[in-house]
């Protein structure tokens, strides 16, 4: 088959564009690992004046000893992620010290309202007695604002589920399309961000310990690792579009990657051939 | 004044000023043994909830994640075990009560099992009752257990709020108990014992509380409230009646031990901090007492028994008996 001038043109612009796609798509991709900023964990359902807002550890599922615990989480992004950004993928890391024996589900759920953090520390899985402006199992605030239902507000769809062991080390919840909402969401709208509540199987002993925001260790501590790429994307809106960015592409390469924690090194910039 | 009169007056109060002050001058008791560690060989403990002792003196441990009961001497020494996992007759899931009953027998609360067992003071396998459901007789979360006089046996059960009472054969005499905070009322009802008289006494953990009843379930009086005071509890769970119907109280998150003179809401003597320190605890659970006054606690997170000792055991009643013997 013999095609004409435009044909070729044309064709040489489509495999051009393509090229120019994945190339943008690989150099503006970005990881970035976001350090928890607040965490707690609630003790109910009785005790609701107990919490762990400084403690060293972050407690989910439960016992027969203390009933039922939900871990708190929060990953301030503003000083992590630009503006204006999309989000590929999410995983939340938490690191396991402790559990009852047995593999039980986790649940993560997006946070609908604030919660506090502030200077109680538990001796152990029972929680201590919350400090003012600390989350309980009744309080967002202790003792000045309450939930709206006890145990905390948050979607009734988990957002990631992962099956924690009793093996202590390092556990992943996502990525999932309902964790990259969640991100997405608090990346566009950072006002709406409060975060994951984790809860565990909460009829069986399914409790499970992990290293906090004050945990000894830092490597330990929770982490959010995001994978991300500038928001607008390159499409073709027309030929004459897509030859002027073409050009434009072919002598002005990608800004920089955002340096952060944990991040990962960023492939050179490539020229693309017209 | 006569000196007939005198020499009564002096032999009436020389004894009181030589004899050491009551109670609330009394020592502290002091860490005597610990022993156990965390593992699975004999003589070590993964978590053991309960403890309780014989009129041998022998101690009874319930190792509760190791799904087993251990026995020891009053100094530590293992002694031998029963029980292994599973749900067999004799067998065991993470037992959380172990009580010695009148008649010598072993009554351990299979708590994982959702039933009560008996066993012989050899550990050997007698009766078993219980199933789990919610009818009378039946378990969730029973974790703890005392044999009460005429060969009784009660039972605490955490999940459903209520204590019920069996025969020594295991048939249901009665439950009391839903889930509040009012008299009568328990939110996880924890450590149980009975004194000589028949008196029941609960630690209602959540509720941080003690209650008090008379021997068929009607309420008699509660003290206790949720703070780090004295008097004052953060989960109480273990309980035992002393030699001298002193109250001893296993303050859970307070990390101590709270001792109560009978009918007092004051404690007479608290001990016990945070750590893993001889006298120190973490997350302690059961608690027992001896004949000699020896006093054993379950010290849960450290995986050890701690005997304690050296606590003057006067009440206001043995005071109240000793000035008595002088008028």
């Amino acid at each position: 088959m013999r095609w004409s001038k435009p044909q070729l043109d044309r064709a040489a612009i489509l495999r051009a564009a393509f090229l120019c796609a994945v190339t943008a798509a690989t150099a503006d991709a970005r990881r970035v690992t976001v350090a928890v900023s607040k965490d707690n964990t609630l003790f109910g359902p009785f005790n609701t004046a107990f919490s762990n807002g400084a403690g060293p550890g972050l407690f989910s599922g439960a016992t027969r000893s203390f009933g039922p615990r939900r871990a708190l989480l929060q990953f301030a992004l503003t000083d992590s992620l630009p503006a204006n950004v999309r989000i590929d993928s999410v995983r939340l890391r938490l690191h396991l010290n402790r559990a009852s024996s047995g593999v039980f589900t986790h649940t993560l759920h997006k946070l609908l309202g604030d919660w506090g953090e502030a200077g109680s520390i538990s001796l152990g899985g029972g929680g201590a007695l919350a400090q003012p402006g600390d989350a309980t199992w009744s309080h967002a605030f202790y003792d000045s604002v309450a939930w709206s239902a006890a145990g905390g507000d948050f979607a009734a769809a988990p957002s990631a589920t992962a099956a924690v062991d009793s093996i202590p080390g390092d556990y992943f919840w996502g990525s999932t399309p309902g964790l990259v909402a969640d991100v997405q969401a608090w990346a566009d709208q950072p006002g709406t961000n409060f975060g994951w509540i984790l809860i565990g199987d909460e009829l069986g002993t399914s409790a499970k310990r992990f290293d906090s925001r004050e945990g000894a260790v830092p490597g330990l501590r929770p982490e959010l690792i995001i994978d991300f790429s500038p928001a607008s994307p390159v499409e073709i809106k027309s030929w004459s579009w897509a030859k002027q960015r073409l050009s434009r592409r072919a002598v002005a390469p990608s800004p920089k990657p955002m340096p952060g924690p944990g991040s990962a090194p960023a492939p050179a910039p490539k020229k693309v051939k017209r | 004044m006569t000196s007939r009169t005198m020499r009564r007056a002096i032999a009436l109060f020389l004894p009181l000023v030589l004899l050491p002050p009551p109670a609330r001058a009394a020592a502290k008791p002091s860490s005597q043994i610990a022993w156990g560690g965390g593992g699975t060989a004999d003589g070590q403990f993964d978590r053991p909830r309960d403890v309780a002792v014989d009129g041998n003196g022998r101690v009874f441990v319930a190792d509760t994640f190791n799904d087993r009961i251990q026995v020891f001497d009053g100094n530590g020494a293992f002694l031998f075990k029963f029980g292994t996992t599973g749900s067999g007759p004799g067998q065991l899931h993470e037992p959380y009560g172990i009580s010695i009953s009148r008649d010598g027998s072993v009554l351990v609360a299979d708590t994982g099992n959702h039933r009560v067992e008996r066993f012989d003071p050899q550990g050997q396998f007698l009766a078993t009752w219980g199933e789990r459901g919610t009818a009378p007789g039946d378990f969730e979360d029973p974790v703890g257990i005392a044999g009460g006089l005429g060969g009784t046996v009660y039972v605490t059960d955490r999940a459903l709020h209520r204590v019920q009472k069996f025969t020594a054969a295991g048939q249901f005499v009665r439950a009391w108990g839903s889930e509040g905070a009012a008299a009568g009322e328990f939110r996880w009802p924890w450590g149980i014992d009975i004194d000589e008289a028949g008196h029941v006494y609960v630690a209602d953990a959540a509720n941080h509380r003690v209650q008090q009843f008379d021997f068929d379930g009607q309420f008699e009086r509660a003290w206790g409230s949720l703070g780090t005071m004295p008097g004052q509890f953060m989960q109480p769970l273990g309980l035992a009646v002393g030699l001298h119907h002193e109250i001893f109280v296993v303050d859970q998150l307070n990390a101590r031990v709270q001792q109560f003179a009978a009918g007092s809401d004051t404690p007479a003597l608290v001990w016990g901090t945070p750590g893993a320190e001889p006298g120190q605890f973490q997350s302690p659970f059961g608690i027992a007492v001896d004949q000699s006054g020896a006093i054993f606690v379950a010290n849960s997170g450290n995986h050890r028994i701690e005997k304690f000792g050296g606590a003057v055991a006067v009440t206001p009643a043995a005071w109240g008996a000793l000035k008595a013997k002088y008028r």
